[in-house]
């Protein structure tokens, strides 16, 4: 009898350990981030929650929501148990994308939103339609789960997804109408996980595959174009695409730059960990991010390092940098953010408001930053947006983004 | 500690298993690296498991002399427990000998657990977090991401076909039913036989729940289970003699 109480006992042990996380399987939370537009931000938050807030109104410690700023709460059917349905929050990854007073977004559910800035202050009911906002596919029916962002370019809207049915994974790439959300072009489908934001250039779409492949996709037709490059492992962040070259991390710990129309990579870096977070590009240097804790900047024509060393964050480095005048600012999974000068490498870690020999920021930081109107906006993963003044190296004050 | 669990145990075993499914077919590649390292995490611990089996059939063994016992000293709990710790010795069985080999062989089954959830990297976060546990190698580099694709199975989904949740639930009823002894007692005959049928039920419930990856895990070492048991215990044991014998219960109402 002590055999089956104790055997009885440690399943339930197993079953909670499994539910809380702590078995290694978490449930998607989402890490979505910021991005501005014009005056305002614009914060994909944890629960599916979209904050549109005004930085000035956020600083003053005014009442949220001020005017001009509002929250939405997306959300999905649930797969519960439970005979009814029942609506739960939805999961974001991507970074919304905004402008021309619509906000777009991708869940991990499988559902593309586009919202419109006007209708969700007045917290009309999703969608008006006349408004511009649209969710799509239409009614009950999803996609597979969109971890990369939507990319807009002119009037169409593109996203990826994957899905896996007959043994086998594969992504599509959808253009859908800005305007109505009506669907242009769905792709062929294409071997591997998807998971890409996809970068639009001159016409054409491009995005990467978990199973190592560079597809490129006429932008109005969505036919998959001649050029595609193969590499032999996976890659594991999105293409960015700049003069003409695509940069893209392995899952073999390198980073690629390949010259569009060429079947060899100009140059390969090979960091310590995976290169998750996308490059930017400034002048002739690129910044990479990587896993492995640092920084590095390279010449963007040959891949050679510009700094003596790379910037040593200690901790790895899920974020793309945002530049911020002279300086990069870097977010860690520590919950670290410095500023790292573009010319020299050398770093400085803002201090947390409360302990200065705690992490800047209160949770692990999976979003990138943002930089606006002179200002740093990090958003860490216990829902919290952060304003840090890069002068000061200081935080300037804290929104907490866990309203009801 | 938890720096000590990861370096020892988790990211040891979450390599191998990486690493071994790298160099099997592609399209089995990795529940049949799940199968494999089962077999030889299952293997590695056969000499305690072995211990563990041994000493259940010994205390199976000395439940009549137990009962005797009870019926005895009823009365006397304190001669009861005396008699029995006498009983034990004088067998040469040790009661705890069952439970430690249990309590043991459980961080094992955690990591090996914890290995297949963070090798499927099912949402991002998971593989954000896996890339954090991978040794610097090539051989893991390019087995990444792993395919999670194996025979109906996505192992990174749950089973939907519900014939996974009916394997798990039946072959642990089989390997518990082969080591539940037959009770005199008819109170203690009823739980057996709840227990019998709860734990299979509820495991074939989480079956349903969880990704494939962990049932097929639990599929491969029931199996495993039942051959110790059947090897170890000479036959099928009480799933045999239960099904031959009436039980105690219907036999006295005769």
């Amino acid at each position: 009898m002590k055999a089956v109480r104790v055997l009885i006992f440690l399943a339930l042990v197993s079953v909670v350990a499994t539910g809380t996380g702590c078995m290694g399987n978490t449930a998607p939370q989402g890490f979505s981030g910021i991005v501005s537009s014009g005056d305002t931000l614009f914060v994909g938050a944890a629960d599916g929650k979209v904050f549109v807030m005004d930085p000035d109104a956020r600083a003053s410690g005014s009442a949220f929501p001020s005017n001009g700023e509002w929250e939405y709460a997306i959300t999905t059917p649930s797969r519960g148990f439970g005979c009814s349905s029942s609506e739960v929050a939805a999961t974001v990854y991507g970074v919304p994308v905004a402008g021309t007073g619509q906000v777009c977004v991708g869940t991990y559910e499988g559902k593309v939103l586009m919202l419109d800035e006007t209708s969700r202050e007045a917290n009309m009911v999703f969608p008006q339609v006349r408004s511009g906002e649209w969710a799509y596919p239409r009614g009950d029916e999803k996609l597979g789960p969109i971890v990369g962002s939507p990319a807009v370019a002119a009037d169409t809207v593109f996203v990826s997804s994957s899905i896996s049915e007959d043994r086998r994974t594969t992504g599509r790439v959808y253009a859908l109408d800005r305007r109505y959300g009506d669907e242009l072009w769905v792709s062929e489908p294409l071997d591997g996980k998807l998971w890409a934001t996809p970068s639009v250039s001159d016409g054409s779409v491009y995005v990467s595959t978990f199973d190592g492949h560079i597809y490129s996709l006429s932008a109005s037709t969505g036919e998959l174009l001649p050029w595609s490059y193969e590499a032999e492992v996976g890659f594991v962040s999105s293409p960015f695409v700049a003069g003409g070259m695509v940069y893209v991390g392995t899952f073999d710990r390198f980073l690629y730059a390949i010259q569009l129309g060429a079947q060899e990579p100009r140059w390969q870096f090979e960091g310590e960990n995976w290169f998750w977070g996308a490059p930017v590009v400034v002048g002739d240097v690129m910044y990479a991010p990587c896993l492995d804790g640092k920084l590095y900047a390279l010449d963007a024509a040959s891949g050679k390092p510009v700094w003596d060393e790379p910037f040593d964050a200690g901790a790895a480095i899920a974020t793309s940098p945002a530049v911020a005048g002279d300086n990069l600012v870097v977010a860690t999974k520590a919950g670290d953010v410095y500023f790292v000068n573009s010319a020299t490498g050398n770093g400085t870690r803002v201090p947390n408001a409360a302990d200065e020999k705690k992490a800047t920021c209160d949770a692990m930081v999976v979003a990138s930053p943002c930089y606006h109107q002179g200002m740093v906006y990090v958003r860490a993963q216990n829902n919290v947006l952060y304003c840090i003044d890069p002068v000061r190296k200081k935080v300037e004050f804290t929104f907490s983004l866990k309203m009801e | 500690m938890a720096n000590l669990w990861n370096e020892i145990i988790l990211r040891p075993m979450l390599n191998g298993l990486i690493a071994l499914s790298g160099i099997l077919p592609e399209e089995v590649e990795f529940g049949l690296a799940i199968i494999i390292f089962t077999l030889v995490v299952r293997l590695a611990l056969t000499p305690v498991t072995i211990k563990q089996t041994k000493s259940t059939r010994a205390l199976q063994e000395l439940q009549p002399k137990m009962k005797e016992l009870q019926k005895k000293f009823a009365k006397n709990k304190a001669k009861l427990q005396q008699e029995t710790m006498k009983l034990y010795k004088e067998a040469g069985v040790n009661p705890a000998g069952c439970m430690w080999p249990m309590l043991i062989q459980f961080p094992v089954w955690i990591a090996l657990y914890q290995s297949i959830m963070k090798a499927l990297a099912t949402t991002p976060e998971n593989l954000l977090d896996l890339a954090q546990h991978l040794y610097s190698s090539d051989m893991i580099a390019q087995a990444i991401p792993v395919n999670s694709h194996f025979l109906w199975l996505d192992l990174g989904q749950p089973d939907k076909t519900m014939v996974l949740a009916i394997l798990v639930g039946g072959t642990m009823w089989v390997q518990q039913k082969m080591t539940t002894a037959p009770s005199t007692d008819s109170r203690q005959q009823s739980t057996n036989q709840m227990m019998l049928m709860m734990m299979p039920l509820m495991f074939g419930m989480f079956t349903i729940m969880f990704p494939s990856g962990l049932p097929v895990f639990w599929l491969v070492s029931n199996l495993i289970g039942i051959g110790t048991q059947y090897v170890v215990g000479g036959g099928w044991g009480n799933l045999k003699r239960s099904n031959s014998a009436a039980s105690p219960a219907t036999a006295r109402a005769k």
